[in-house]
């Protein structure tokens, strides 16, 4: 039988081999369950007394010796309402302490957070610029666009562009090198500039995203988290913007 | 009929672990690691199935933070597949119980092409009648499969006998003592005999 089916209901690793063990072997002592299950007795003891207090396992005396027995598997279900029960009445509780968790989350603010993007997942930085931009109600970013990761970036995400004019979000794009077009709600200016390592920079509400390719050509990201840096970065492209 | 498991039935599956765990040793890794990571690569999410394979040993060595070059080891490793953890006597047993006129079959728990690999470097697949590699389940394995001849089911691991007997009642359970596992009372309680030497097995064979 597959474990992970009752560590999906919540069994501990142990507890999930003594229940099995003893669906398997039938009423049991603790000697030959701790045998079965390759387990020392105070950690079968502990599996045991798991399962009883959720009352999926019962014992008797024979021979003034305790046996476990199991309880039929319908009890399962029960335990799965049980839990689900738990789960509601945690959710109304975090529901309740959602603006304390929140004070406590934005406290944290003033130290940066890095998250980083591999080739499969680099597309979840897209998503976030409109996710970020529409929540924060700052309907603009900027970018430095590079030919070479342009293509590499938006290759998971095509219609991109329409999914940013969609949501009102536009853009302010410095390309460094040629290409690129407008696609609306943007605006383009071009720098010239040469590097062999070429980074592709989104800078929008809080955060800012660096975009490279590894040695295997692919794109890879790091997106910081942090307003000093954000808004600092802000002020670079603003500036430069107004020199080109 | 006579169904015979291979690690630690016909093989030395402890030596051959701790040349395992010897290898990753000489490249800079932990013996406890590396002992750890062997038993992440065998656990499956089924109980009594197993999945072990020299990559996947890596993979949970390089899991447990240490930096392992693949290839080299890999290398190293294949060198294991030989015939020198096969118990003495081991071929000698499996070729008097041919002689008793039963058909001897090769049933071994695991990830089929490194069991295989296993096997074939053991050299003990060209005396069975036949070779059977499943995932796990032999319990259901010998259910699914019971003729009406007399079958004998011969096994190290007390937990695989227990259900084959369970689901089997008809099959005479043989258990080949493991110094590392102790059956004792469960075995016990189902009359499941327990030896510690291919006579001694081949003694309860030819008289049941």
């Amino acid at each position: 039988m597959d474990i992970s089916l009752l560590k999906k209901i919540g069994f501990p690793d142990k507890s999930a081999d003594v229940y099995l063990a003893l669906l398997q072997l039938g009423p049991s002592s603790v000697r030959v369950l701790a045998e079965f299950c390759d387990l020392n007795r105070g950690s079968t003891y502990d599996a045991l007394k798991w399962l009883q207090d959720r009352e999926l396992v019962s014992f008797y005396k024979k021979a003034s010796k305790q046996h476990f027995v199991v309880e039929h598997p319908e009890k399962l279900k029960q335990l799965i309402e049980k839990e689900q029960e738990g789960l509601m009445s945690a959710q109304k509780e975090i529901d309740r302490s959602m603006s304390e968790l929140l004070a406590v989350y934005n406290a944290g603010g003033n130290r940066p957070v890095a998250r980083y993007f591999t080739p499969d997942t680099i597309m979840r930085i897209l998503t976030d610029v409109l996710d970020t931009c529409e929540v924060s109600g700052e309907l603009m970013y900027r970018v430095y666009s590079v030919d070479g990761l342009r293509e590499q970036l938006y290759k998971d995400f095509p219609t991109f562009s329409d999914a940013r004019i969609g949501k009102g979000i536009a853009v302010r794009a410095i390309a460094i090198g040629e290409g690129g077009e407008l696609r609306g709600l943007d605006e383009r200016k071009y720098m010239k500039a040469s590097s062999t390592t070429p980074t592709y920079i989104i800078i929008y509400p809080g955060k800012t995203a660096y975009i490279s390719l590894n040695a295997k050509q692919e794109a890879v990201g790091v997106m910081i988290e942090n307003i000093g840096i954000s808004e600092t970065q802000k002020g670079i492209f603003d500036t430069l913007w107004e020199t080109l | 009929m006579i169904y015979i498991d291979f690690d630690m039935t016909l093989y030395n599956t402890e030596n051959f672990v701790k040349d395992i765990c010897d290898i990753f040793h000489t490249h800079g890794v932990p013996l406890d690691i590396a002992y750890e990571a062997k038993e992440r690569a065998v656990a499956t999410d089924v109980l009594l199935h197993f999945d072990y394979t020299f990559e996947r040993h890596i993979a949970a060595v390089r899991s447990l933070g240490q930096d392992v070059d693949q290839k080299i080891v890999l290398k190293e490793l294949n060198g294991l597949f030989t015939n020198k953890y096969v118990f003495a006597g081991a071929i000698e047993f499996i070729a008097s119980l041919k002689e008793c006129g039963h058909k001897v079959i090769l049933l071994t728990a695991g990830n089929a092409n490194f069991q295989r690999s296993k096997v074939q470097g053991s050299g003990v697949n060209v005396h069975v009648h036949q070779e059977v590699y499943i995932p796990g389940g032999k319990d259901v394995y010998v259910r699914e499969r019971m003729e009406k001849e007399k079958t004998f089911f011969i096994n190290d691991n007390g937990r695989e006998n227990v259900l084959v007997k369970k689901m089997n009642p008809d099959v005479e359970v043989i258990t080949k003592l493991n110094p590392t596992k102790n059956y004792a009372h469960v075995l016990e309680e189902l009359h499941i005999p327990i030896y510690s030497t291919f006579d001694e097995i081949y003694a309860y064979v030819i008289t049941h």
